[in-house]
């Protein structure tokens, strides 16, 4: 829940007086007049949200085309997030909260609910991710090391089973070898960054009681390289989501960038 | 002490490269803008429905890919009359339907310019029901809701315009109760559709106790040389009364046996009316001839159809000048916007061709050609009837109005005159001339007398005998029957708004 609790509780705040406003001028127009998208107010909420969606679209270019920036990144980011969500607001307000009746009309509508919907997972992503992987793991690696610390896991552990027992060789042969040669990313530590260790680790204690005594310690560090092998697996299948969620925000809100485009001139050239 | 070579230090392998985000960025920018650039040409290529915000209603469906029907680029009034109002006749123009409520000129010339599409938008779907239009529009200018509807006016004014015709219903309800007939419907027959009654028929209803033997009665004895007696008139009406005549005294004459609208007082009134009020039968012949032209008017066919593109094009130049002209004189704004609107209508019949020109006539147009070939068959008898007459002198006047009020005796029963012409007979028509009133699902609800509650006792024609929007309001209100304004009113003058604004 923690995660879901806003950083700049004023910002919310202020869009929630915004929207408020909003549907109030949308009330009171509507006693007095059929709501039409065309029609003044209707066309001034769309204009609204165009102006919105273009400070949005600014963001990721804020530090390449300005000589100075205008306010801190986090201003930006808060702008980028609340503005995102009020312009989805005013679409729907400029529609009339009604289903739109054409393909453009549900395009954009489509493309305006994702850009806000992938966009506030981004958030979600942003906070959650980061904080599950600081306090679930003990590793921490930077996204593009893990590779390489993957076939240095793996070549410890080829060290260290060199003049191991025939059962334990066969053991790590058979059974740990393959899970270390190679990244194994999972959904499943979205909702857990512990997902399946203990399962994973049993093995490990099933044959420990069949080893010799001396063996054991070999065991144990077998163990403690497989483990961070694990969270290694969790750090990268974390980070990939957090990097690739670009991929499913971007090119949708460039997209509906390029549809309003094209929906403003039709409006202005078919009145 | 250590030394730092010089020039760029090596990067070690292990160094981590921020990602670039930034081209996927820039890609995904390049990709919007391409579709958006792609789908511009290709609107501009003519696929036009790419650029529609929804489909077409049902009835403009062939217009799907042809923006331009309508367009220019805006939607135009004159685009939808060029297939809605082909007349020209501004009948669903908000000037037409302030004509229609106030018949003021006044108001019309300062009636505000409403846009078709204001109140028709398209583009929400075939079934999109595009005429009905949304009452909060209405409430703009009028009232909001029904709870705030005012008094019917004329149930305000307590009386009905002058009916011209003695009636009394608490008399005739009581007779017709006595003669164990239908209470109202005897005289009130319902339409084949049972939503109106059927015009009040002398013959259908009257005449069972109103004649005898097929006769109203006789006149009072009159003076002979007041008129003209059925024998001096070579007519076989008149050859059929000539029996009829009795003479009383040496100068005096009783006609017997006449009949309801009888030719021969026909003859006379319209023969004493041309000797003593000459004006006041020719403003009467005005008023028919009038009413044929209205008719006539709105049976026309659209001005511009079939006209070829050479004669459209003439027309043009002429309104070109004429606008001119008008812009250069002193004629009115007035003139000059109706020239300007008569020149954009041909420039869109050019521009669009003549295509289907679909006015919804405001009548059935069956209903207007027979209330047509009523009042023509109704001025060739005024014209063919009428007799050689020329004023009298002053001394003559009072002898003339005796014998019209002798010749009338049988008539003035139920009749009213001013002078020699009879007052037109208006009883049972519709008294609500901005509503519509479908009595048929009413009467399927409520006896007659629920509503019209002053009948039994209603002495008067002009008593309106109507209830009040109170009654109205006790059905029509949200949450139980239909009360929007549509429901018994409409914006856009049922017949073309005359005369022409």
């Amino acid at each position: 829940m923690k995660t879901l609790r806003p950083k700049k509780p004023q910002w919310l705040l202020v869009t929630l007086a915004i929207a408020g406003a909003a549907l109030g001028v949308r009330l009171v127009v509507a006693i007095r007049q059929p709501w039409h998208p065309g029609r003044t107010a209707g066309l001034l909420f769309g204009i609204a949200a165009s102006v919105l969606y273009l400070m949005d679209l600014l963001y990721p270019l804020r530090r390449k085309l300005l000589a100075f920036p205008l306010g801190n990144a986090q201003t930006w980011i808060q702008l980028h997030i609340y503005g995102g969500v009020l312009a989805f607001f005013f679409v729907l307000v400029h529609e009339g909260f009604r289903w739109p009746v054409g393909r453009m009309g549900w395009l954009l509508l489509s493309l305006s609910g994702w850009a806000t919907v992938s966009g506030l997972v981004g958030v979600w992503l942003q906070k959650w991710v980061p904080a599950a992987l600081a306090s679930g793991l003990k590793v921490e690696a930077l996204f593009e090391r893990i590779p390489d610390l993957v076939e240095k896991s793996l070549a410890e552990a080829d060290a260290l089973m060199a003049g191991a027992s025939e059962m334990l060789e066969r053991f790590y042969s058979e059974d740990v070898r393959p899970a270390l040669a190679g990244i194994d990313s999972s959904w499943g530590y979205l909702t857990d960054v512990r997902s399946g260790r203990d399962r994973r680790l049993e093995p490990f204690s099933r044959i420990s009681r069949f080893l010799a005594e001396e063996e054991r310690p070999r065991l144990e560090d077998l163990k403690a390289v497989y483990t961070e092998k694990l969270e290694l697996d969790a750090q990268y299948s974390l980070q990939r989501i957090l990097r690739g969620w670009v991929a499913i925000h971007v090119p949708p809100c460039l997209l509906l960038f390029g549809l309003m485009l094209f929906h403003i001139w039709t409006s202005l050239s078919y009145d | 002490m250590r030394l730092i070579s010089s020039g760029t230090p090596s990067r070690t392998k292990d160094y981590v490269y921020p990602p670039r985000r930034l081209r996927l960025i820039l890609i995904s920018l390049a990709g919007g803008l391409a579709v958006a650039a792609a789908l511009t040409v290709a609107v501009l290529g003519g696929k036009k429905t790419l650029a529609t915000p929804g489909r077409l209603s049902s009835a403009h469906a062939p217009f799907d890919t042809q923006c331009a029907k309508c367009h220019a680029p805006a939607v135009v009034d004159v685009r939808c009359e060029n297939c809605h109002d082909p007349f020209g006749s501004n009948q669903f123009r908000n000037a037409g339907h302030v004509w229609f409520g106030t018949k003021d000129p006044a108001q019309v010339r300062n009636a505000k310019a409403i846009d078709c599409a204001t109140c028709h938008s398209d583009h929400r779907g075939r079934k999109f029901p595009m005429a009905e239009v949304d009452e909060r529009d209405c409430a703009r200018c009028h009232f909001a809701t029904m709870a705030r509807h005012p008094e019917f006016s004329i149930v305000k004014a307590g009386v009905m315009r002058d009916e011209g015709i003695r009636f009394t219903h608490d008399r005739h309800v009581a007779e017709v109760v006595k003669a164990g007939l239908d209470r109202c419907q005897f005289c009130h027959e319902p339409t084949a559709d049972r939503h109106d009654f059927q015009p009040l028929s002398f013959d259908r209803h009257c005449a069972r106790c109103h004649t005898k033997g097929g006769s109203v009665g006789a006149t009072d004895p009159l003076p002979r040389r007041a008129v003209i007696l059925p024998e001096d008139i070579d007519a076989p009406w008149a050859q059929k009364k000539v029996a009829d005549t009795e003479k009383v005294g040496r100068a005096n004459v009783v006609v017997d046996r006449l009949e309801h609208q009888d030719p021969w007082v026909i003859f006379n009134l319209w023969k004493i009316a041309r000797e003593v009020d000459s004006s006041g039968l020719a403003a009467k012949r005005a008023g028919l001839v009038r009413k044929i032209d209205e008719l006539r008017y709105q049976l026309r066919q659209p001005p511009t159809r079939g006209m070829s593109p050479a004669v459209l094009r003439r027309e043009e130049q002429r309104l070109v000048g004429r606008v001119a002209a008008l812009s250069r004189g002193a004629s009115s704004s007035y003139e000059r916007s109706r020239a300007e609107r008569d020149l954009a209508r041909i420039r869109v019949q050019i521009e669009v061709g003549p295509g289907q020109m679909t006015a919804p006539p405001g009548r059935d147009r069956r209903q207007i050609e027979t209330d047509l070939a009523q009042r023509m068959e109704y001025l060739s008898y005024f014209d063919s009837v009428a007799s050689p007459a020329t004023p009298v002198p002053p001394e003559q006047r009072e002898e003339r109005f005796a014998a019209l009020r002798a010749m009338t005796a049988p008539c003035v029963k139920c009749h009213l005159y001013d002078g020699p012409i009879m007052q037109s007979v208006n009883a049972a028509m519709p008294l609500l001339e901005h509503a519509k009133f479908n009595h048929l699902p009413h009467v399927q609800q409520k006896q007659c007398e629920e509503c019209h509650t002053g009948i039994p006792k209603s002495k008067r024609a002009e008593q309106v005998n109507l209830p009040g929007v109170a009654t109205c309001r006790e059905c029509h209100h949200p949450g139980k029957t239909r009360d929007d304004c549509a429901e018994c009113h409409f914006y856009h003058p049922p017949t073309e708004p005359w005369p022409p604004i």
